[in-house]
This record gives C-alpha cells, structure tokens and sequence, in this order.
C-alpha cells in the first residue's frame, strides 16, 4: 500500500536515487559484456594470426620450400628464404675432389648447398578497442621461422658408381 | 547507492577480466617463445643433416676412390704374374710378351702411384673433414639462431645443447664396410682388366676378379676380419710355397737319415732344421730304432707347410708391392652410436627464455593476493618463461620413403639425410 502510495503522488516514476543506482548496476554489465567482447576479440584475433604463421610455416618446412604454398586468413603467407650465411666453406678435399672432375655427380652439390628456411608471417583483421593482447594499430601480426627439408640430391643406390665412373674414365681406364 | 555488495561483485568481475586478458597474454608470450624455440632448433638439426649428408658423400667418394684402386692392383699383379712367367720362358712368342711387358712397366707403375696417392691421401683429408664438420656447423648455426632471435626479440636468451660439440656423431672407423662395397663396385663394374687393356695377352688365363678378392685383406686390413689374406690365385706363390717345403722335407729326409747312422754308431739325437720343426711329428721311441725309421716313424706335413709358406709368400709379395695394411687414421666413418636413428647423438636441444612482460607479472600478483584474501603476496614465479624444443636428423629409411630399401650398414653412404623436430626433453616454461 505505501509502494502504491508512493507511486501515484511521484507521478508513476521512481525515485533519482533508484534510477541512479539501475542504470549504474546496468551500465556496469554493459561494460562488463564489451569488455569480454573486447578481450574475446583481441584474443580470437591474435589467435588467428598465430595460427596464421604456425601452419604455414610447418606445412612448407615439411618440403624442400620450393615456394609459398599455404594460405592463413589472410592469403598467401609462406616466403621461403635462404637468408644468413650459407655454410662454411669445405676447402681442401673438397676443391681437390672437385679437380678430380667428380663436381658433375649428382650428390656433390650437397657441399654447396644453402640452407632454406621458410618464414611465415600473418597479420589479423583489424580489432576494435584498445591495443591489448600485444596489439599494435589495433592489429596482430605473428611471424614463423622454421628450416626446411631439401630433396635428397642423392639416390638410394647412392652415387658410388658414378664417381667411380669419374675417377677410373678419367684418369685410369686403359692408356 | 551503491551497496558495497553490488561493490564486491564489481570488484570481482572487473578482477576476472583482467585475470582472463592476463592469461591470453600470457599464454601468447609462451606460444612466441616456443616459435623462436622451434626455429632455433629446426635451423640447428638442419645444419647437422648438411653435415650428415657431405659425410656420407665424402664417404661414398672414398668408396668410389678405392674401387678403381682395386682394379688398378689387381691388374698390375696379373699383368707382373704374366711378364715373370713370359720372361722366364725360351719361347719366342712370350719373348714378344716380355719386351711389352718391359716397355709397360714405367706405365703401370705411374699409374698405381697416381691411384695410391689419390686414394690413401684423400681417405685420410675426408676422413678430418668429416670427423670435424658436426662441430663446425653446430657453431655456426647457433650464430645464426641467435642472431635472428636478437633481432625478433632482444631481450630473450638461448641456451644450445649439443653432444656433437663435445663428440663428433661420426666417430665410428668403417674402413672394413667401405672396403667390402669398393671390392662389391669394382668386381660388378666391369673395370676389372681394364686398366691396361690390350697391353699384353694374359698368357697365364689368371682370374683377375679373384685377385682383387685376395687384395682386399692386404689393402684394408678392417675388411679382412682378422684373418691372414693368401695370394692364392697366383701361380707363383703357390710355386714358391711347394718349392720351400718340397727342399725342406729333402732337409729334413737327410737329416734323419743322418742322425739314424749316427744313432747306430755313437746314440746322438737327430737334427731337424730349425724351420721343419713346426711340419714334423715323431712317433716317441720309434726314432731310436734304427734306419728303417728313418723318416717312416716321423711323418712332414706338407699341407700345413705349403699353407704357411702361401701365407709368407703372400706376405712377402705384399710387402715388397707396397702394399700395407689399411690406415685407421683416415678412413670413412659412420655414425658412432649404432641406433642412430633414434640415439641421443643425433639430437640437438635448444631452449629460449624471455622475461615475462612487467606489467602482466604485476597484475598475476595482484590478483594472486586478492584471490588468496591476501595471505600470498608473492604471486606466481612469471619473471622469466622459457620453452624448449629440439630437433633431430636422421636417414629417411621408414616405409614408403624413397630410400627405405637403403639398408643399415649403407646408409652412412648415402646422403639422403634429413631432419625433424622432436619433442622436448623437458617441459617448457619455468
């Protein structure tokens, strides 16, 4: 009786005081719910970028990163690389290995060979909100670096005969 | 206004978002540091399969090196055998044989220095680069890791933890299995006989191929297995052989005659030379009976003697050839650890630390104290994270690859190596 009462004499509103308090009580699950928006964004955008550059990187390095071949969300993202110094130099043996004309068999170029590495790098869409989550310019970027396998330049019967074919035509076979 | 119950609950979801943005971030910091972990590690097994595959091209070189060496020897000592027996006879064809025989000598013997040069000198170079290689790329493909991590994130540190600084993987002599797949090339190549071809007519009809067989003991001792090799497939060593001991039994024939004459007359032992000792076996008592057990109460075995005097011959020959004993110093090498495909020493472990970020650390504590109705304090132990991987290189002979009929003991000389990752000793992250 007195809630009625009190009612009809304030016009059918409630009072400041209860306004005040609902609409702070709702404001703050509104900033509670943007904020787990927020967050849930950041954190799904970020993912993708990492899984953007993990998966690439992996597929490609499984091969002999002959080319980009992998697309994250946001298109084309493996770039193989043979960046870094190439391995050190064998010298001696080798270069007088070289001499004695085996250089032309197959599995001699293991020695010259460049290591490859793939390198993946993925950016995500852009994020609404502060940068947060290691954003930078409301967008996520990831980068993968993993070394690549090179097709075998040899062959399962290996190449024995072949030098050997080297070395006695050319220096040995009859006069 | 607001009641301080409405405050509570405030205070505590505003605590669970920041809790739940703390962690992403956090688990984000540990995925980063496990890429670079992974990099890092990749980047370091592959440089050990590079050196794993120039290994096992370096020894299939060596192995290419002393097939024709086989072909070479063999050769020459056929074509020796025929010019010695050409030479020796009055007939007027194998006199022709002998005068090509001379005029090839400066040839032959030109031509086996080149290939014992060419092949002692190049096992013994191949063999340091190999046993030295692991070491080298190991160095240089941690520079390599650290600097592209310097670059992606300069306040993280690496550690490497590779065997193969320490110990070359490669450490295990396999002289014995190259020498057996050089006999293999150079026995189904067809070289053998080639050497010298139409120099002079194999007038003795020696089969080269079983020469080259019987070299092997003398030209790799590894390969031989501990036993003695016999040059049994030329005609002249077993000539000396049954000469030697033919003079030794007519030696010793006399001697006992002599000593049974001289038992008659004063009872004084009979002298069997020095070197028919081993051949000779007396029957106790029965020499003292007179001349009729002259040599019939001991008996020669010339079996046994012709088979020394093959081994000594064949020796002799092989000494005065030049040929010696293999050269453990410098030959191919295969992987140290028997398993190894599998086996440590062809594991490298990398592990990269990165302090956490400062302000993630602080709000870990905070809500850590706030959880714990402030009893802890401390938070958890976030300065650092770290994450480990490690990578490891090995012969693709599993099935349905290309090199899985390569088998084992082939494999150190086939350069199809490759490499993975492989999962971390030790969980990451501290």
């Amino acid at each position: 009786m007195t809630r009625a009462r009190r009612r009809r004499r304030s016009g059918g509103f409630a009072p400041v005081t209860a306004m005040l308090e609902a609409t702070a009580v709702v404001t703050w699950f509104v900033v509670l719910v943007l904020g787990e928006r927020l967050i849930h964004e950041a954190g799904y955008a970020r993912r993708a970028a990492e899984r953007g550059a993990v998966e690439p990187a992996a597929t490609l390095a499984q091969g002999p990163c002959t080319g980009p071949g992998a697309s994250g969300p946001r298109g084309p993202l493996g770039a193989v690389s043979t960046r870094g110094a190439p391995m050190p130099s064998l010298g001696g043996p080798i270069d007088v290995a070289a001499h004695l004309g085996l250089r032309g068999v197959g599995a001699f170029a293991v020695y010259a060979q460049r290591p490859k590495n793939v390198t993946a790098e993925a950016e995500s869409d852009t994020v609404r909100g502060h940068a947060i989550l290691g954003a930078s310019t409301h967008r996520f970027s990831a980068k993968r670096t993993r070394a690549c396998r090179d097709d075998s330049l040899d062959k399962p019967a290996s190449s024995i005969a072949t030098y050997r074919d080297t070395v006695f035509g050319r220096h040995l076979r009859g006069y | 206004m607001l009641t301080s119950a409405q405050f509570f609950l405030g205070a505590i979801s505003l605590g669970m978002a920041l809790f739940r943005g703390n962690e992403q971030a956090l688990v984000f910091h540990q995925e980063e540091i496990m890429g670079h972990a992974n990099a890092a590690a990749s980047r370091m097994a592959q440089a050990h399969a590079w050196a794993a595959n120039a290994i096992a091209n370096n020894n299939a070189i060596s192995v290419a090196l002393l097939s024709p060496r086989f072909t070479v020897e063999s050769d020459t000592l056929a074509m020796h055998e025929n010019g010695a027996f050409a030479c020796g006879s009055g007939n007027p064809f194998l006199q022709k044989v002998c005068a090509q025989y001379g005029r090839g000598i400066p040839r032959i013997t030109a031509k086996l220095g080149w290939i014992r040069t060419q092949q002692t000198g190049m096992w013994r170079s191949l063999s340091t680069l190999s046993s030295r290689l692991d070491a080298v790329v190991s160095a240089h493909a941690e520079a390599e890791a650290r600097a592209e991590l310097a670059a992606a994130a300069p306040d993280a540190e690496l550690v490497v933890s590779d065997p193969a600084r320490q110990r070359s993987p490669w450490g295990r002599p396999n002289g014995g299995r190259a020498c057996e797949l050089a006999l293999e090339d150079s026995l189904a190549s067809g070289t053998l006989g080639h050497a010298f071809p139409l120099l002079m007519i194999n007038v003795l009809g020696l089969s080269v191929p079983a020469i080259a067989g019987q070299l092997q003991g003398f030209v790799c001792s590894a390969a031989a297995g501990g036993v003695q090799p016999r040059l049994t497939s030329l005609p002249s060593i077993a000539k000396k052989a049954r000469r030697t001991c033919r003079e030794l039994e007519a030696r010793l024939r006399e001697a006992v005659q002599e000593a049974s004459y001289g038992e008659l007359r004063e009872g004084i032992e009979p002298h069997i030379p020095e070197d028919a000792k081993p051949y000779v076996e007396c029957e106790r008592g029965t020499r003292r009976r007179g001349r009729s057990a002259a040599l019939g109460a001991c008996t020669f075995q010339r079996d046994k003697c012709v088979e020394d005097n093959t081994l000594t011959a064949s020796a002799d020959l092989a000494k005065s050839f030049g040929l010696l004993g293999g050269d453990a110093s410098g030959t191919p090498l295969a992987p140290s650890d028997e398993n190894w495909n599998s086996g440590p020493s062809f594991r490298v472990c990398v592990e990269v630390s990165r302090p956490v970020d400062r302000e993630a650390t602080r709000l870990s504590r905070a809500i850590k104290t706030l959880v714990s109705f402030g009893t802890d304090t401390q938070g958890d132990d976030l300065v650092v994270s770290s994450a480990a991987a490690c990578g490891r290189w090995y012969f693709p002979d599993g099935e349905g690859s290309r090199f899985a009929s390569v088998e084992k003991s082939r494999q150190p000389f086939v350069a199809a190596w490759t490499h993975a990752l492989a999962g971390a000793p030790t969980g990451g992250g501290r």
